[in-house]
């Protein structure tokens, strides 16, 4: 993990003169968290997790110059992963919105005892687009709400309202 | 702040969620796919190096000229064209050095 004076210089070397050798640093130090999320949002998509992560990293070396330094880095690199998917999920599925969830929390009964207890993936499956964003950033990348609201631009009633809504579905899928 | 659901929550999730698996090649097809390096001089600048250039070839034109005029070279001719010759290949050097770099 980089600490913020060593992330600060590779940007700044980023900016300064397109030093690539320091922007693959920031590659190697946040690529296994960006892709694990992802994942994890994509619902196992391995392929499509590998196409929004390289996206996301070129789309920030594109516009590292505007990365103003307010947030952490990982926190911008983030968005704009979250917004990749946005991207991509409209382009891939215009008529659905992004608060339908992947599968209808009744169809869980007809998954058979073996995926059930699998359960955590699958309780990711019952949960919406950005319920499932929330849970992740939340839970699995130990964000705090604050950091959730600027990486996905809810405000922050609706993230402790999809966090709240989240756990009550994931808790009902994990006993069926 | 998590309380201890919350901590139940992201252990469960942390231990039972898939890990992408760390790929080798990942930096390096990011890397092949960057945009290539912008220009970092602007119009503007641009400008402001050709007329420094045009200003100092005119300049070592002029010397050139006043030291075939007079038919002899004194120390200061030299000092001045020497000068000039520096800053014509510091000029240049500094306009190209990006190109070499890349």
């Amino acid at each position: 993990m980089l600490s913020t004076v060593e992330e600060l210089k590779l940007i700044a070397r980023c900016i300064a003169s397109d030093d690539r050798d320091a922007f693959g640093k920031l590659v190697d130090a946040y690529q296994d968290s960006l892709r694990r999320y992802l994942l994890n949002l994509t619902l196992g998509d391995a392929c499509l997790t590998d196409d929004l992560a390289q996206e996301t990293f070129i789309k920030a070396w594109s516009s590292i110059r505007s990365f103003k330094g307010l947030a952490k880095f990982r926190t911008w690199l983030f968005r704009i992963a979250w917004n990749e998917y946005v991207s991509y999920r409209r382009r891939e599925h215009p008529t659905t919105d992004l608060d339908t969830p992947s599968i209808d929390t009744a169809d869980t009964s007809c998954l058979s005892a073996t995926e059930a207890s699998m359960d955590v993936q699958v309780a990711l499956k019952v949960l919406s687009d950005k319920e499932r964003t929330v849970v992740l950033l939340f839970y699995l990348e130990e964000m705090p709400v604050k950091k959730v609201v600027e990486i996905t631009g809810m405000p922050e009633g609706t993230v402790k309202v999809y966090l709240k809504r989240a756990r009550e579905k994931m808790a009902a899928a994990l006993s069926n | 702040m998590m309380d201890t659901t919350d901590k139940d929550i992201a252990r469960l999730l942390q231990h039972k969620l898939p890990e992408a698996g760390h790929d080798p090649w990942f930096k390096r097809k990011v890397l092949n796919r960057l945009p290539r390096r912008r220009s970092q001089t602007s119009p503007v600048e641009w400008v402001c190096i050709a007329v420094v250039c045009v200003l100092l070839l005119a300049a070592l034109v002029i010397e050139g000229l006043n030291i075939i005029g007079s038919q002899q070279i004194l120390v200061r001719d030299i000092v001045i064209m020497s000068s000039l010759t520096m800053i014509s290949l510091g000029v240049g050097g500094w306009i190209i050095s990006p190109y070499i770099r890349n």
